[in-house]
Parts: C-alpha cells; structure tokens; sequence
C-alpha cells in the first residue's frame, strides 16, 4: 500500500474539485457536495481525469460534508459521504488509486473565538469519519483548516473512531499564520505530537509563496510532508490562477530538495497540473531528510522550544491560597485568567494550570480554565492534576503541545498516565519519588528517573518529550540533602539527557528572608544544569537571576534582552505622582490604581476592612458616577476610577481572607451575556462597577444557555440576574432566561441592558429593571440588595 | 437563499483580493482619533483629559500595529430579465423603500458585495485586556472599530475611483443590521464572497460575524450620479437607542 512508505517514496495527490466544478459553470454558493448526488458520473469523470494524469490518492467530493453547511440540502452527511466516496471508488479502482475521505472546516469557529463547543466539533467529525470508513475510504484527509484546535477535535475523532491513516494540510496566509494565528512551527509540534500520518499545506497561495511556511514546518516534524498548493494567484483579467502549470511543477523543485514526498494542487489546479507533477517526479528521487529531535512544547501560535532556562509560572494554583480558593468556588474565571497573564507579561514562557480544589467539578472547572486561557495568552500549558481525569479534560481541549505534571515512579501513575501522554501527544514531567517517598540520595533519585524513561520509550513517548524534576526538600528541615537534588539534576542531564524541572521555592520553606534563599538556590540549579524552574515570576529576584544567567552562559546575545530589562536609565523616572495627603478617594478620582491600592493598604493598619468600603470606597465612587451622570466626566474616566477602585478593595478582601474571615459582601449577583451573544464588553463593564461596590459577581461569561443562568441561581442561590445582548437576533434568548429562571425561581429579580434594548422592550420580556448603563445597574443593584 | 438568483458574478475584482491590507492604517489617524473619541462617547476633542487622550492614541497604535486587515468585494450584474427578484429590502416592490437605509436595487446596474475584517489577533488583544484593564479595554473596542471603518471606507474610495473611469457611480454601503436589511443577509453575503476562506471571516448561528471587528455590506453600482444621501435617523430601526442618533429625530 503506497500509504506505508510515503518517506522513501513519492505520492501524487490530485489537483482542484472546485476549479474543475466551476469551470464546468457551478454558480456560486451552491453546495458541490450535492452534485455528487445528481450528477455522480460527472464526479466520476473529474476523478477519472486525475488518475489518468497520474494521481494515485483522489479526494472524494464532500469537503463540506458536515452537518452544519449541509443544513440547508435535504441530504446528510453520510449520505453524501456514501455516494461520494463510492463515486471515487468506482474511479479508482481500474488503476489501483486510493480514496481519502476530504474533510474541510465546519464553517463555525470553536470557543471561545466562536460558539462551536469542541466536543460539538469532535460529534461533526465523528459522524463524517463513520460515514466515510463505512463507504470503504482508505485514509483521510483534514485540509484547509486554520484552526489548530479544530484540526485536533477532528484528528481525535478519526482516532478513536476508524482505524485509517490521517493526512492534515492547513492553510497559511502570507504573513506566515492561518487565519487564527497558527503558525507551522506549533502545527508540526502538535501534530507531530498527536500521531497523524503525514501533515503539510494547502491552498491560499503558489508553491514559492508557501516555502518560507514549508520550510518552518520541516524542521519541526519528521513526518511524510504534503504540498498542494494553488496555482498561483487569481489573476483579476481573466478570472484565472496565474501559475501554469509548467511553472507550477518548476517550484516545487525546492521541496523535494526540502524532503517533501507527497504532492498535489489545490485551487486553480487541474488534470494538466497532475500530469507536469508526475512528469517531474519521474526525473526526481526523494531526497532523505535528517532526523530531528528537540524539545518543545506550544500553543497554536507560540512554541517555546526548551534551549535555555525557562521559567514556568506557578501561580494559577489554588493551594494555599484563599482567595483563589474563593474565585474557583465563586467560578470567577476572570481572576484565574488575570493570574495568567500577569506571569506571561513578567517573563513566564510556560503556565502551569491546577484547579485542585475540594468541593468543585475539577474535571469541568480544568476544561473552562483551559479553554478560556488559551484564548487570552499565547504561553504553552502545563496541565497540573493528581486526577487523571482532570488530566485528560485538559488534555483534550488544549490547543498545542501541553505539559503533563506529572507522572512519578510508582506502578500505578506510570500505568495512568503515560498511555495519556503519548495518546494527547503531550511532554511529560516525571517526578523522582515512588511509593517509598523521596529518597535522599541523588542516585536513587536518578534511578526512578530512569525508570520512568523507560516505561515511557517502551509505549511510544520521545525521549525528547520527558522530563524530569528531582525534586527540592525544605533546607530547614532537610539541610544535607539540598545538594543532592543539584547533584540529581546533573546526573539526569549528563546520564539520561533529559530536560529538567524543578519546582525552586519549597527550598526556603520555613526560614526567614525567602527570596534570597530562593535567589541562590535558583543560581545554583540553573548552573547545574536546570532547564525549566517552576516560580512565581512575579517576584523580581528570580528572574533578575535568570536575566544574569542568561547573559553569563551567552544565551543571552550580546545581552541584549538584558540590558532593554535593566537599563532603565534613559526611560522616564515616571513619577507616581504621589500625593500629600495620601487620599483614597483622590487616587480612585484621578485613576492612579497603585496610589489607591497602597492608601488601601494604609488604611488597613488603622480600619476595618468593612468600614474602608462603606466610607471611603463607596463614597468616592458615588462621586464619581454623580459626575459621569451629570456628563461632567465620559465612560472611559469612569471605568478608570472603576479600575482603581478595584485595585484598593482587592487589597481590603484579601486581608479579610488572610484574617479567615468570611468575605466582605453586599450581596449577591449573577451576570451573564445571552445564549447566542458573544459580545461581552458592556457586561464586563457592568462586571468591574458593581464589583466596587461590594457585591459578589458571578460571572457566566458569554453565549450562556438559559439553563445555565437557572442551575447557577440556584446553586449559589441568587435573586439578582443582569442580562446583557447586543443583537436584536438574541434577545429572543433573554426572554427565554428570564422564563425560564422565574418559572423555577418565583423570586428572581432580573436587570437588562445592552445596545438594542429599551426600557419598553425590558418590560415586555418580564424584566424588571432596564439598565441603561453602568452606574443605574449599581443604583438597581443597591435598591434590590441594600 | 432570497437574493442571489438574479446576480451575475462579472470578473471586476481587487487586485490582491483577500491579502493584507494594512496600508491605510499605517498612515495619520487623525480622522480614526477623531472616530474612536466619538464612539467612546465624547462630543469633542476638548473634554477629553490628557490621560485619556494618551489612551486613545496609544490605543490607536496598539490596534494598527497588530490588526491584520483583509477585504474581499464581488461585483455582481443584476440580471435585468428578472428585475422583481433581487432586492434586499423587505419592501422588495418599493422602488427605495421607505427610506434610506434600506435600498432596492432594481434602479442600479449592478451591486458590490464587500467583506472586510481586522482579524482574530484584535480580538484576541481585546479579550485578554478586557480582564486586565476594562477601561483601556473599552478605548481599544472603540479604536478597533474606528480601524476597520477605515479600511472600509478605503475600499469604498478606491472602488468609488475604480467605477467613476468606467462612468459608474456607487451608492453608499448598507450593511445587514441596519435599516431594515436583516441580519440573517449575512448568510448569502457571506457565501457568495467565500469570505471563510477568502478572509477568515464567518457566522455565529445568531449571524454575529467572527472576528468581531468585521462589517459587510452592499454597495450599489448605478450609470448615474447619486446625490450624496442623508441618511435619515427616522427610518432605522435602532433609532429608540442609538447613541449616535441625531437630535432632531422624532421618538
């Protein structure tokens, strides 16, 4: 089968579906897939036509093929799968050619850019890869996606459901991303990492436009590589590509040089196009390619590749820590995502993720902080759980190549965790401990490092993709050993060849002046052969020594990252216009968000924290809503004030928290944009004043269902609902939310607001209060609350 | 699919059709400030404070320097032999039916289709500051939305050139959502554009374009000048909340 050797051999895709149907007068938006239905041996003909021109893998015509952009036909996806691939068989099978079943996007983008969940996504392509298995498809073909996220939810289905070869081709632009940011870097990563059988580009652009992008995605992958590009560009006089197809052939001379084996065309190709391939490939041997292996791990956009130290941010964990422990239990994404990206903007390159919590859905709960994450910050996930199905929600829906922590040396973990590893296509991070503990010494520690290299070479995981932490124990308490996790740390780089990670701070753990200790224990692992400290890298000591260190081992070029960090002399000695008499209400007045964190903290030594919000916060926000009514200031000098505001009563809860009081709270309530609303802007607005003001939000984000809205009342037991929809098309679902929670919660209290409602309308639908903006949700929120 | 039938494609088409288009973006903003403070909700340039004046052209730059702008247009023949099946009013028989911002197109020679879109990295930047900094995120929602009316307005200019040598004159665009043109008209816009893959730009099922910062619309292409139109605000059906409706309009 040609579809086993696709390295030592060339293969001969086909050229354009599409260039061939609308040359034969298809109008435009009509559904191709259709023809395959009422016109099947005119199908047949185009397929005939490309194996005769010397294709020996045909794509069957059902690009489209999907639930959602057959809506409109009276057909279904397996039934034009069916007919579609036979169609293709019949073609074929005179010469012996191959059929892939074509897949193409689904047309909706996926969470959180669009509204596609991703296991919606995965039940569209599940039925797609049944419908094609069944019809006696050969392999698959998932092609002209941009998005990383949404190829994965189709590479899953076709894994766990078929047992057939998978080809990806994604469609890059010229400025060298997909349409949503993916570049071939993160693309071989994760691909690479998932196990698909060959993977490469199609469509957009010529062949000599796409090398730059072919190149990049060759040195981050040793799969079977795929070209089929178009025929250059339309060219606007005669509405055709302006690439023969001579011309076409000539340049993909560089990829063959480049190690590409497999070959096609996409839009603008034809017949003739196959035929200059084929006559091409005839004078040409695959040039064989070196065997690359790196470390790396990656979102869609971003790939981190691990060659010096990089810092893993620690802080998205809840252990230990009030008042994330409160934001989880309220589901106050918001603050898990601040957590995030505040350490990418300090310097962390990786973010480690854990919501272990008891009494919450950790599963669920890793799922949204994933999902939502991804879409705010570029950093590569490292997925943190003891719960190995917290592990696979994580896993499953991040988009790149994750991180595992972690795996260690007992029977059990290796058992549960690697097969999860190799199956996401994601690094792993072992720990050195088993069922016996840590052991003192850097040699056993070293052993179950071996140990767990092992056990993960044997299921098929890189040797590349595992990492080790040796561990540190609290020098208070364990003085003797700290050496030898260092000592651990340059046998695992020295025996094992293995990345290394450290989790740096435990070091200190009970003796005064932390940082320092943290500071030289950082300097000493990293000259030890450290790759990936796990730190907080929001405390500057860390990664000023980090800084240093890159500049003393020379990765740090001609210390120029260095330097544009510390050579802040030039720069302006902003000054933080600190004022006399040290007011609150001033520094929220004027916007200052530090001055009015630090006068909070001031007032603390002298206040109560419920005193500091009812008399000074409060107040000084009252005034300035009074001036926004009056127009005297405009809604960005509000929500500046706001932002301040925020900065102070954080610093007020977070001493109530660390007291082991309960948290301060007017009350109670829940806001949520719509079902079917992505627009999220004015709700957040809403979000930050009222929470100035004391009450405690829960925020369902956007695209809420109306069930969602009711199960989170109740839950949490809420009166007070605000709604916001900024399309006329949506507010049919505000009207169902207010129902549908009044039905089952006669006492709810809804207030709606957003760009097409009227205080009219607001009545008509049951709610009882319109919000015109901002600051009337507060004087709502304070009639019904107090 | 209620008004394709009676379209023609013609090959006119931008050059670099679906390709980056960052240029006028690059140029002042002057016109694009003076938008963005507008949205914002500022009546003139002397009540903003200096800080907030920093924010708008900070905001301004942030968006320009990272916005991957895309346009595609088609322009389309109306098929005269069946003049009653194109139109994208309600008020299809209406020669221009109840007002302006709705427009029959019996009366034009053919129409422009146009999509354009800043793309996902400004949505992207916009949901990220959203929940470190609302009220910059709010200056940089407005900035956005100043960027891509530009882009469309270049488009427009350089199409109104394009036509004006071939003695065609071009009506102003009318966007789905607006006036009575409903929103379920992104459905064929989209489709016949292929703006999926054109330009990366496509529906949520309530018809909300992705990314955010994208308009379409339709322009009329007309064998005789057209007098620069007042869009009358007592037409539309936003007029009893609109922000930027004029005074004078009757509630």
């Amino acid at each position: 089968m040609i579809i086993d050797n696709l390295l030592e051999q060339f293969t001969l895709l086909d050229g354009g579906m599409g260039t061939m149907l609308q040359a034969a007068g298809l109008p435009l938006g009509i559904c191709p897939e259709i023809l395959n239905m009422e016109k099947p041996e005119f199908i047949e003909n185009i397929h005939r036509q490309y194996i005769e021109a010397g294709s020996q893998i045909v794509y069957s015509n059902t690009f489209g093929a999907n639930s959602y952009k057959l809506s409109g036909t009276e057909f279904s996806p397996a039934e034009i799968i069916d007919a579609a691939v036979k169609i293709a068989r019949r073609a074929a099978e005179k010469d012996g050619a191959k059929v892939a079943l074509d897949i193409g996007p689904l047309g909706k983008l996926l969470e959180p850019n669009g509204c596609l969940s991703f296991e919606e996504a995965y039940v569209l392509f599940q039925e797609q890869v049944l419908a094609g298995e069944r019809a006696g498809a050969d392999l698959i073909i998932i092609e002209t996606l941009s998005d990383l996220l949404e190829v994965k939810a189709a590479v899953l289905a076709a894994q766990e459901n078929v047992d057939l070869p998978i080809f990806v081709t994604m469609s890059y632009e010229e400025n060298g991303r997909t349409f949503v940011g993916c570049d071939p870097v993160s693309m071989g990563i994760t691909l690479d990492g998932l196990g698909v059988t060959a993977l490469g580009l199609n469509c957009s652009l010529g062949p000599r436009d796409l090398l730059p992008m072919l190149e990049k995605l060759r040195r981050h992958t040793n799969l079977p590589l795929i070209m089929k590009a178009n025929a250059g560009l339309p060219n606007l006089e005669n509405n055709r590509y302006d690439l023969s197809a001579p011309d076409y052939a000539q340049q993909l001379i560089p990829m063959i040089d480049l190690g590409v084996t497999i070959f096609g065309g996409c839009c603008g190709t034809t017949p003739e196009y196959i035929r200059e391939i084929a006559a091409l490939l005839k004078t040409r041997k695959p040039v064989p390619r070196e065997k690359l292996s790196f470390s790396a791990v990656c979102s869609a956009g971003n790939a981190v590749v691990i060659n010096r130290p990089t810092i893993i941010g620690e802080r998205i964990n809840p252990s230990g820590k009030k008042v994330f422990q409160q934001a989880l239990l309220d589901h106050n994404i918001d603050y898990v995502l601040n957590q995030g990206i505040s350490q990418v903007e300090a310097g962390a390159k990786i973010l480690d993720v854990n919501v272990g919590l008891p009494g919450i859905d950790e599963a669920a709960m890793m799922r949204t902080v994933v999902s939502r994450l991804q879409a705010v910050v570029d950093a590569p996930l490292q997925i943190d759980s003891t719960n190995p199905k917290t592990l696979e929600a994580g896993l499953r829906i991040v988009n790149g190549k994750p991180l595992i922590n972690s795996v260690n040396g007992e029977d059990e973990s290796l058992r549960t965790i690697l097969p999860l590893a190799k199956k996401y296509g994601a690094a792993v991070l072992g720990l050195c401990l088993d069922k016996n503990g840590i052991p003192d010494k850097a040699k056993d520690r070293v052993n179950i490092a071996r140990k767990i290299l092992r056990r993960a070479l044997d299921i098929g995981i890189k040797h590349e993709d595992v990492y080790i932490d040796c561990l540190v124990l609290a020098a208070s308490v364990q003085q003797a050993e700290v050496v030898e996790t260092l000592k651990a740390i340059r046998m695992v780089k020295e025996e094992l060849n293995l990345k290394t990670v450290l989790g740096v701070s435990n070091i200190s753990f009970g003796l005064p002046n932390r940082e320092l200790l943290n500071q030289a224990f950082l300097t000493l692992a990293l000259g030890a052969g450290l790759d990936l400290p796990i730190i907080n890298p929001n405390i500057a000591p860390m990664c000023d020594a980090i800084a240093a260190f890159n500049v003393l081992l020379n990765h740090d070029r001609n210390s120029a990252s260095y330097i544009a960090k510390y050579n802040t002399a030039a720069s302006s000695t902003k000054s933080t216009a600190t004022n006399s008499s040290n007011d609150i209400s001033y520094a929220i007045h004027h916007g200052l968000a530090e001055e009015a964190a630090l006068c909070a903290e001031e007032l603390l030594t002298k206040h109560e924290p419920l005193d500091i919000v009812n008399e000074k916060l409060i107040p000084a926000l009252d005034d300035v809503g009074k001036s926004f009514e009056k127009g005297v200031i405009y809604l960005p000098q509000l929500l500046q004030a706001a932002t301040s505001a925020q900065g102070a009563f954080a610093v007020v809860q977070k001493a109530v928290a660390n007291s082991g009081k309960q948290q301060l709270t007017k009350g109670k309530i829940i806001l949520a944009t719509v079902k079917g609303d992505v627009h999220d802007i004015g709700k957040n607005i809403v979000k930050v004043i009222l929470e100035n003001y004391g009450y405690t939000i829960y925020d369902l984000g956007r695209d809420v269902a109306p069930e969602k809205v009711l199960s989170a009342a109740v839950e949490h037991d809420v009166q007070l609902i605000g709604l916001s929809a900024l399309m006329t098309t949506t507010l049919g679902s505000m009207e169902e939310t207010i129902h549908l929670v009044k039905k089952n919660r006669k006492d709810a209290i809804f207030f709606v607001g957003g760009a097409v409602l009227t205080p009219d309308y607001a009545k008509k639908i049951g709610a009882d209060y319109y919000a015109h903006d901002a600051k009337q949700s507060v004087d709502i929120a304070k009639k019904v609350l107090g | 699919m209620f008004f394709t039938e009676a379209l023609v494609e013609s090959v006119k088409k931008t050059p670099g059709e679906g390709r980056l288009c960052r240029n006028i973006l690059l140029e002042p903003k002057e016109q694009m400030y003076r938008e963005a403070i507008r949205y914002l909700g500022y009546k003139s340039e002397t009540d903003l404070t200096p800080e907030i004046d920093d924010l708008v052209r900070k905001g301004l730059d942030e968006i320009c320097s990272i916005a991957e702008p895309r346009t595609i247009y088609r322009y389309f023949f109306l098929d005269g032999q069946k003049p009653g099946d194109f139109s994208i009013s309600k008020n299809s028989n209406s020669a221009c039916s109840s007002g302006a911002c709705s427009i029959s197109l019996q009366q034009y020679e053919g129409v422009i289709l146009m999509g354009a879109t800043l793309g996902g990295s400004v949505d992207r930047l916009l949901s990220r500051i959203q929940i470190r900094n609302i009220s910059y995120a709010l200056v940089l929602d407005s900035c956005a939305t100043a960027a891509i009316e530009a882009i469309c307005d270049d488009l427009q200019n350089n199409l109104t050139a394009i036509y004006a040598a071939q003695n065609r004159y071009l009506t102003n665009r009318y966007s789905p959502g607006y006036g009575d043109l409903p929103l379920s008209a992104q459905i064929p816009l989209l489709q016949m554009l292929d703006t999926e893959r054109k330009i990366g730009l496509s529906l949520t099922p309530s018809f909300l374009l992705t990314p955010s910062k994208s308009v379409t619309a339709i322009i009329g292409v007309s064998t005789v000048p057209q007098k620069k139109e007042h869009v009358s605000c007592d037409i539309c059906e936003m007029r009893h909340v609109c922000h930027f409706r004029r005074r004078e309009v009757s509630l």
